[in-house]
């Protein structure tokens, strides 16, 4: 049934612009000040740039596949051991993400706004919407976020702007930060950050034209990008370094600054509605996304029956986190190596994949 | 049909999830359960404990729209406790009182001058910039005694105590005689390694002690202190910004006063600005707005000129770092309106005009130049943040760091600049003198 559903432009760039970009309210701009110091908006516009070179290589690479997602193309390369082995990893990759998320926004709420209530019930709170989510399938999740996601840009752009004020550029001083090896040599490891652009790869039967295929990755690309450097830029200017590296939730404390005269202060609780809606959005997509990938490994007839297991696994493993710490901890780990299932893993797919259909 | 009503049981059962769990009755908290912090103060008794004093707004006196007298001093509650920490201090005040302290409208923060000067403010704001309820825009403020200056500085002219000390703080954008020292830039600038930070002065005003009823002995030393501290703190021209907050000649109900700028080095404090040195901290960083300032008249000793001064550009600031050694050249734009001429000397002429110009340049060159030189030879801590410029002459952090910056300020040099423009005159354009 889903195959005959059709995604258009909209649909797919808010698809993914969620899926990338929704880490810049979470812990992103922390995480680049580790690696690059104050050149963080740097490392983020550079890691970009080379997705965005890796995307057009991998779109090249796709060029006769059209149609097929990701799993197809393991199927067609590796068989069906290969298949099931590749979607094994990639759903490791995506309950990874999952749950790191699930946990990190849950904890994020919890200390904004919902301290007395206890986690497991907001994390409960998050899985049933998600689960609710997928049940209506990825359409309505994605037709959702075609109305919702360029409001939230608007109103992304808009906390921004009103930022401004209390920036001073010379926080971003000395320009290269923790210098030039750790933002151009090791710093390369935080493409992990776009590793969302994969789900373009496994929509592919949704969108059906290769032309909005490679249009939407790239603009979906810039605009989070922009969203992402901008994040850093402004919080590094505000948060100077090394201040910046204590920060657990870097948009929230710079939502915590933010009045307009005396009349309008604490805006960071209108910032809570719109965090849980991005949060909403992020975690159906990638379950919905994750079952899609379950029923497709193991040729099931419907997606529907695993839904409700798959979430509650996730929000088992969610809750298994003994705290925040551990929680971040174990997402630094996964995402030093999320870019070799993120695009080493695909790129070397295509690229066997165009090898066999040259022989053939 | 099963199916069908299977979904109409789900979706029931949701309905009442939903209505039962996030209508919040399980852990609610009314307002009126809440008594709200307005300032904090902390006084030393040991290295250990501190006497920390909390004020509290009490609503029921502040919403009375016809206030009278009796109300001024209701509207707030004082309690005092002996603890280690902030927060173990409200937990420790929360048992004698019925509603539960809540950090969320805090407003400003007195730290006594023992602590500063020891440098443990940073033990007792570490567990403030991590709670949600405690507001990073809340004002660090410094005083003698900080239980003294909460108890005795209540509001007159305002019957709510938040607003009181929310416009108190402000008014430095009229005078300039304090800064924007919110805890904020106090916590971010104490572990920078390119600007020192700064705190406001507080103190129980001389000349008003004499209105408040809980005059004792400590006040009248201080009363004292203070006095003998006048010679030596003496102006050398009759004007009103060469003093701190605790001598200032003003008489007044109103009891607390504001008055220049305690200079920390980390968390340390190592110094005091006077109101003008306040000033020129204020035109060197580019956040002095405006401000009635008395210049000396150059025509007619002992006569002042009341010049409205403003800033409408930020200071232009460049660094030479000649063997490792800074050298600061600011240029700071002024443009003034002449407010009054006590000598009735026709400054409109434009000859004189150029005149009282270059006595203003001079003025305010010697002001800053003084405030520089004391920063950096006197308290050797950059609080103008000189470092945020000097940082662009490096290209990575290493670099940066291992220049030791804030240790290098102490030799710095300086030159300034003062482009001033006297603008308007207001209503008057020529003075004619009065028989």
């Amino acid at each position: 049934m889903e195959k005959n559903i059709t995604f258009g432009k909209l649909e797919t760039f808010s698809l993914l612009v969620t899926l990338i970009s929704t880490k810049a309210v979470l812990t992103f701009p922390r995480r680049m000040i580790e690696v690059a110091g104050t050149a963080s908006w740097i490392l983020s516009a550079y890691t970009a740039v080379i997705v965005f070179i890796l995307f057009i290589i991998m779109s090249k690479l796709y060029k006769g596949f059209e149609g097929k997602d990701l799993i197809d193309i393991a199927e067609y390369t590796l068989g069906n051991t290969g298949k099931i082995i590749i979607g094994i990893i990639i759903l490791i990759l995506a309950v990874s993400i999952q749950t790191t998320v699930l946990r990190e926004f849950s904890e994020e709420i919890k200390t904004m706004a919902l301290d007395d209530s206890p986690i497991i019930y907001i994390t409960l709170f998050f899985a049933i919407g998600t689960i609710i989510a997928c049940y209506r399938g990825l359409e309505a999740i994605v037709r959702f976020q075609a109305i919702l996601v360029p409001i939230s840009i608007i109103s992304y752009l808009i906390f921004i702007i009103a930022l401004i004020k209390y920036t001073d550029i010379r926080n971003v001083l000395p320009i290269m930060g923790n210098g030039a090896f750790e933002i151009f040599g090791k710093g390369i490891l935080q493409i992990s950050n776009y590793i969302g652009i994969v789900a373009l790869f496994m929509m592919y039967p949704f969108i059906k034209d290769s032309k909005i295929f490679t249009s939407v990755g790239k603009s979906s690309i810039i605009v989070s990008a922009i969203t992402l450097t901008l994040t850093c830029l402004i919080f590094s200017s505000i948060f100077p370094y090394p201040t910046g590296l204590e920060e657990m939730y870097p948009t929230f404390s710079m939502a915590r600054i933010l009045s307009f005269g005396r009349f309008f202060e604490r805006i960071e609780a209108i910032l809570i509605i719109t965090w849980g809606t991005i949060a909403f959005m992020y975690l159906s997509s990638l379950l919905c996304i994750a079952a899609i990938i379950f029923q497709k490994v193991f040729k099931l007839k419907y997606n529907h029956p695993i839904i409700a297991p798959l979430g509650i696994m996730l929000w088992s493993i969610g809750l298994g986190f003994p705290n925040v710490i551990a929680t971040l901890d174990f997402e630094d780990k996964y995402r030093k190596y999320a870019w070799t299932i993120g695009f080493v893993l695909p790129i070397l797919l295509l690229a066997f994949a165009r090898i066999k259909k040259t022989k053939i | 049909m099963i199916v069908s009503n299977f979904k109409k049981i789900i979706i029931i059962i949701l309905i009442f999830i939903i209505l039962f769990s996030l209508t919040g009755c399980y852990d609610f908290t009314e307002v009126d359960e809440l008594t709200y912090i307005t300032a904090i103060g902390v006084d030393r008794i040991d290295d250990i404990t501190a006497k920390i004093t909390f004020k509290m707004i009490v609503p029921r006196s502040i919403s009375q729209e016809s206030s009278n007298s009796s109300n001024l001093n209701k509207s707030s509650l004082i309690i005092t406790v002996e603890e280690q920490s902030i927060l173990s201090a409200i937990n420790m005040a929360n048992t004698s009182i019925s509603k539960r302290m809540n950090l969320s409208h805090a407003k400003i923060l007195v730290f006594s001058k023992d602590i500063a000067q020891k440098g443990n403010i940073s033990k007792y704001i570490n567990g403030l910039d991590r709670s949600k309820e405690f507001r990073p825009d809340a004002y660090v403020l410094i005083s003698d005694n900080a239980e003294k200056f909460l108890t005795i500085s209540n509001p007159i002219l305002e019957i709510n105590p938040s607003k009181y000390y929310e416009l108190l703080m402000n008014s430095y954008k009229d005078t300039g005689f304090t800064t924007n020292s919110i805890l904020f830039n106090f916590l971010y600038k104490s572990k920078s390694l390119e600007i020192q930070p700064v705190a406001i002065l507080a103190e129980i005003g001389t000349l008003q002690k004499e209105f408040s009823q809980e005059d004792n002995n400590d006040s009248n030393e201080q009363s004292k202190k203070n006095n003998e501290e006048k010679p030596s703190d003496k102006p050398k021209e009759p004007f009103n910004g060469d003093l701190k907050a605790g001598n200032l000649p003003v008489e007044s109900h109103a009891q607390g006063e504001i008055m220049g700028l305690a200079v920390f080095k980390g968390t340390k404090m190592v110094g005091k600005l006077n109101g003008y040195e306040t000033r020129s901290y204020l035109m060197t960083t580019g956040q002095f707005e405006k401000s009635n300032i008395s210049i000396p008249d150059p025509l007619k000793p002992n006569h002042i000129v009341g010049l409205r001064v403003k800033q409408p550009h930020k200071p232009k600031i460049k660094i030479n770092l000649e063997n490792g050694r800074p050298h600061i050249n600011i240029k700071i734009m002024l443009t003034a309106d002449i407010q009054s001429i006590q000598s009735e000397i026709d400054y409109e002429d434009e000859n004189k005009l150029s005149i009282l110009q270059d006595t203003a340049k001079i003025f305010f060159k010697t002001n800053i130049l003084n405030y520089l030189n004391k920063t950096s030879k006197e308290f050797e801590s950059d609080i103008t943040g000189f470092g945020k410029y000097a940082k662009n002459k490096f290209i990575t952090w290493k670099d940066w760091e291992d220049f030791k910056w804030l240790d290098k300020y102490k030799d710095a040099s300086f030159s300034v600049d003062i482009d001033m423009k006297i603008k308007r005159t207001g209503f008057i354009r020529r003075t004619i003198l009065t028989r």
